[in-house]
């Protein structure tokens, strides 16, 4: 019994770790799919991919997703010690491609001894982008930070998204003492310093990624619900919304007919460039030691290690750049990805300059 | 039988400068199976008293400040909000001036028929989708199979007022408002909108509350007809007699200004000024101003609608002198 048990819980942590990465995944692509059956959309989604930068920065995007995909599929690894199959550890499909050896302490890229000049010992094998101070091999780390990154933009745009948009919605259309509450509300929690109230419920909750990401998402669903209140308000107004009411249609119908998939091309918007700034934030906070924590490998985190490395001599500069560099790209392309999302989406964008 | 009759009813808007009475104590009643037309100028109360009657006035800044609306035996105004939308579209249907606007954009004319069917009859998927076809064909929609998958923008101004018709033919409405069904279509297309919705109004025995500035749509397709100005009807009469004989000036001032052929050659005829704003109406007669004939009486004192001959009233001084 004891036995089967062990083998169940050895796949406890494979599921632990596909888990976060299906709820983001299933939810996008069921938005995109959802999207692309739909004609218009179809047509927004071709006019998106005609501009090469932002076709570019969309494979970059999915080159992350990837790695951050082969990252979540972990597999048991077993070990025979005598004559029982013992379980070592978990392993991603990612640490199955990529496996550099275990270091003692820091060492350069394509180095072959350790850095420390006093008793530099031979290394196991040379690493491309050098060891962190727990002898870990930094290209591994980055990739491992893809996920976390990810994971942390998505989870929160999934808590956004229905937070903003019922509360919007509820605000801008039923007006009065509702939007009065509402906007009371969201006033309220804006006035919050945005760190303040971050570092307050991650005490509350607890460092990881879903604690993260849902801390983000209450800090963060007022402006999208700011945003989707005005326009609803200004749906309300409309003749079709008018027309709808003369044919009989209830609130709750022309809400769910009328006004929000008016609201999608906004939402989507929102989303896709607030996307960049979530991972920022992620950054932010692992930097302040309250992100998701040190076994879950992030780009902040690194950053955070390798601000003590930048005081030593000579400097050691790969720890530090390698995480800046994998947060520029990332942001970057997320951003000239959003801008052009929002270029053919955004009426008032309409009739410029292709 | 009367389906509808508007008792002194009054619709106010709450503005910065001040209260607008959109309308001001109108009456009116339909028939059943009944088309009554209901005239006037831009600004004059019309569209107002269509909505009004579907309690869609926007509030704030608009209120329906008093009188009565009954529909069949009952008071429109006293049901509660909630219990309201069964009425609409299912008792009365309306339907509106612009169809570019009319209909929302993101979605298919299947998804909003498919819709407002299933919300009037309790019928499912296939059955929804056959009843929306026939709906389309009733209101003459040709290929409506095919019409049903595209979006709004794909169809014609005229189309798309068809599919509005189909729109609102769907709960089988006892009475339909027609708001200047076809301000935005050109000639040709009026025409054509006008005789389907005539078609169909005889065929299902709808009563039916045509409002228009044009006095060309009411004349052949009106039993009787309102005339309305500054938010009070000023004319009432058998659509007939109100064109050949009208008694109120402003009235006679509408119809000179429709071109005809027997002042072919001449300059049309118009009313100088403009309707007055709705904050602040003239003393008296609200048509004072404007009127060709007004004496000092009609500055002082306010016209009441009377009866001059039979089935025709008039609210003006000059008229009434007859009577007296």
């Amino acid at each position: 019994m004891t036995n089967l048990f062990e083998v169940f819980g050895n796949y406890r942590g494979f599921a632990e770790s596909l888990f976060e990465c299906a709820i983001v995944l299933g939810l996008f692509l069921g938005i995109v799919i959802h999207f692309w059956r739909d004609r218009i959309w179809k047509d927004r989604f071709k006019k998106i991919f005609k501009n090469r930068t932002a076709r570019f920065s969309f494979y970059f995007l999915m080159l992350f997703s990837f790695i951050a995909i082969l990252d979540s599929i972990a597999l048991p690894i077993f070990e025979i010690r005598g004559e029982k199959k013992v379980w070592v550890e978990n392993r991603s499909l990612l640490e199955l491609i990529y496996n550099p050896e275990l270091e003692e302490t820091l060492s350069a890229p394509f180095s072959k001894t350790t850095f420390e000049a006093r008793r530099a010992t031979m290394l196991k094998k040379s690493h491309p982008l050098g060891t962190n101070l727990n002898g870990r091999d930094v290209l591994l780390l980055g990739l491992k930070g893809c996920r976390t990154a990810l994971i942390i933009g998505g989870l929160t745009t999934i808590v956004v998204i229905p937070l903003g948009i019922l509360f919007g919605v509820l605000a801008g259309y039923f007006g009065k003492k509702i939007d009065a509450i509402i906007t009371y509300v969201f006033s309220t929690l804006e006035s919050i310093p945005e760190i303040l109230l971050l570092i307050c419920l991650m005490k509350l909750m607890g460092q990881g990624l879903l604690q993260l990401s849902v801390a983000l998402g209450i800090t963060t669903w007022v402006g999208l619900c700011r945003v989707v209140r005005g326009e609803t308000m200004k749906l309300r107004e409309l003749p079709y919304v008018q027309a709808a009411k003369a044919l009989g249609s209830g609130n709750l119908s022309i809400i769910r007919q009328h006004i929000i998939p008016n609201l999608m091309h906004i939402v989507l918007i929102a989303s896709v460039l607030r996307f960049s700034g979530l991972v920022l934030s992620e950054a932010i906070l692992s930097y302040l030691g309250i992100g998701v924590g040190p076994e879950t490998g992030s780009w902040g985190a690194m950053i955070d290690q390798g601000r003590d490395d930048l005081a030593r001599d000579p400097v050691v500069w790969w720890n530090i750049s390698t995480a800046g560099i994998f947060l520029f790209s990332l942001i970057l392309s997320a951003n000239i990805f959003g801008d052009r999302v929002r270029d053919v989406l955004d009426p008032r964008l309409k009739g410029m300059k292709e | 039988m009367t389906l509808l009759s508007v008792e002194n009813l009054s619709v106010i808007f709450e503005t910065e400068q001040g209260i607008a009475r959109a309308v001001d104590g109108i009456n009116l009643f339909i028939e059943e199976s009944e088309t009554v037309g209901l005239v006037g100028e831009s600004g004059c109360g019309k569209t107002v008293t269509g909505l009004s009657i579907l309690r869609l006035i926007p509030n704030p800044p608009g209120r329906i400040e008093g009188g009565k609306i009954i529909f069949k035996d009952e008071n429109l105004l006293n049901i509660p909000t909630q219990k309201f939308s069964h009425y609409r579209g299912k008792k009365i249907g309306m339907i509106f001036q612009d169809p570019t606007v009319s209909l929302n954009p993101v979605l298919s004319i299947k998804e909003h028929l498919v819709e407002t069917v299933k919300l009037h009859k309790k019928v499912s998927g296939q059955s929804a989708i056959n009843e929306s076809v026939r709906l389309l064909e009733e209101a003459g929609i040709s290929d409506a199979q095919k019409k049903l998958n595209s979006y709004p923008f794909q169809l014609s101004g005229g189309e798309k007022q068809r599919v509005m018709i189909a729109l609102s033919l769907a709960g089988e409405p006892e009475l339909l408002i027609a708001d200047e069904p076809t301000t935005s279509l050109d000639v040709t297309i009026q025409a054509q909108i006008l005789n389907s919705i005539d078609r169909i109004q005889k065929a299902r025995g709808m009563a039916m509350l045509l409002i228009t500035h044009d006095l060309g749509v009411i004349s052949k397709r009106t039993k009787r007809s309102y005339v309305m100005y500054a938010g009070k009807i000023v004319e009432e009469a058998p659509t007939k007699e109100l064109l050949s004989n009208p008694n109120h000036p402003y009235t006679k001032a509408l119809i000179n200004a429709l071109p005809s052929r027997k002042r072919r050659g001449k300059k049309l005829e118009n009313i100088s000024g403009a309707v007055p704003a709705p904050i602040d109406f003239p003393k008296g007669c609200r048509f004072n101003p404007r009127c060709p004939i007004a004496i000092e009486k009609c500055k002082i004192e306010e016209p009441s609608l009377i009866e001059i001959t039979s089935n025709h009233k008039t609210a003006c001084h000059l008229c009434g002198s007859r009577n007296e």
